[in-house]
């Protein structure tokens, strides 16, 4: 009964947040995550990445910044998939930040993206400041690549993992937050 | 009510277990050395078997940089580094690369500055012992280490946006620069993305 009555809450909260974003009423915060939609590919500004991390609170997030270009992110990818079609997009969120230039999006960063079949949100970071993105993602991120960052439901940083992961090592994270 | 403060000592419980969790994945790196406090001395060996130290070079500008024969992005500065060398070679500059990957091996570091160019030493950190000293995450990633062996900079070679993109700004230039003068750098201190270091 407890389970029916929660699952009418949660499809009353998720039609008034559409309707109010659709009819323009949403706040920015709804609509930044909006935006976000699962495979979706596209530029990024850092004003866009803290709307998103603000707006995603009440789930766990995980960020991924990647490139192309780097041996260790692409050979994670794999992983994250994994990772993503687990937990699908109800409680857990992952967006992947890529370093690659925005002008080689088209070119190179679909192509890659659609060749691993890479089902979660991409976005290019159009501004590269590692100090205003730290702000961002309010993670004193060092600027190698790869690093996974792992929110709790309340938008706290729990973990900021350097170099390349797991899904393993993501679902030990993950799971004590859930 | 009891439900509610087992519910909530459940909560406190997780927060609390959950919060030394906050921090880096790489938990044997040191911090990085402050600017103004005295670099940590060395003892590797070059791709020729020569052995250098830092203290070798006391009275002298050096630059350190944390580098990768795979790393984009430390390749891309590489050729950058190069002319930095060759302009500064006349005040005695000192350009040494320090290869801290686990996975690369002296032979194959001598074969990419062979095809590539360089025409600075550079050095294989065995076990990334060096890179944890200088609590170094990145490649490319710089230290600027003054005559008085204290640390001028520390960071990025440049502001460039992409791998193999020249910055309008050379950080590592002006940072030689000021402490060939005796001068502060400014700035003393940019991030650079680029690769992880591969540690053992």
């Amino acid at each position: 009964m407890s389970i029916l009555v929660l699952r009418a809450c949660r499809a009353f909260i998720t039609a008034v947040v559409l309707i109010g974003t659709a009819a323009g009423c949403g706040s920015g915060k709804d609509a930044a995550v909006s935006d976000w939609a699962p495979g979706s590919v596209g530029t990024v500004t850092v004003a866009d990445i803290a709307a998103m991390v603000e707006g995603t609170q009440g789930r766990v997030l995980v960020l991924n910044f990647w490139a192309t270009w780097c041996a260790p992110c692409v050979a994670e990818m794999p992983e994250l998939a994994a990772f993503y079609e687990r937990y699908g997009a109800d409680d857990v969120v992952l967006y992947g930040l890529s370093l690659d230039a925005p002008d080689v999006l088209e070119n190179t960063v679909k192509p890659f993206l659609k060749d691993k079949k890479i089902p979660f949100a991409v976005r290019v970071l159009a501004e590269r400041d590692i100090e205003a993105v730290s702000r961002a993602v309010r993670a004193e991120i060092s600027g190698a690549l790869p690093v996974t960052l792992v929110y709790d439901r309340k938008g706290g940083l729990v973990r900021m993992w350097e170099g390349a992961i797991t899904l393993d090592a993501l679902d030990e994270l993950v799971k004590p937050l859930l | 009510m009891r439900k509610n403060i087992l519910r909530f000592t459940t909560v406190l419980a997780l927060s609390l277990a959950v919060y030394p969790l906050c921090g880096c994945a790489s938990e044997s790196v040191g911090a990085a050395p402050a600017i103004g406090s005295v670099v940590p001395d060395f003892e590797m060996k070059d791709t020729a078997g020569l052995t250098h130290t830092l203290k070798q070079y006391a009275g002298k500008v050096v630059v350190l940089e944390m580098c990768s024969i795979e790393c984009p992005w430390s390749r891309g500065a590489d050729p950058h580094i190069v002319e930095l060398a060759a302009k500064y070679a006349p005040d005695g500059v000192v350009v040494l690369g320090i290869d801290s990957h686990k996975s690369t091996t002296t032979d194959q570091i001598k074969d990419y500055a062979g095809k590539t160019g360089l025409t600075f030493p550079v050095l294989k950190d065995v076990d990334n012992q060096y890179a944890d000293v200088l609590g170094a995450k990145t490649t490319p990633e710089v230290y600027v280490v003054g005559k008085d062996g204290k640390l001028v900079y520390h960071g990025a070679f440049d502001d460039r946006e992409q791998p193999e993109q020249k910055g309008k700004t050379s950080f590592v230039d002006n940072a030689v620069a000021a402490a060939l003068a005796g001068k502060a750098a400014d700035p003393a201190e940019a991030k650079s993305w680029g690769c992880s270091i591969k540690r053992k």
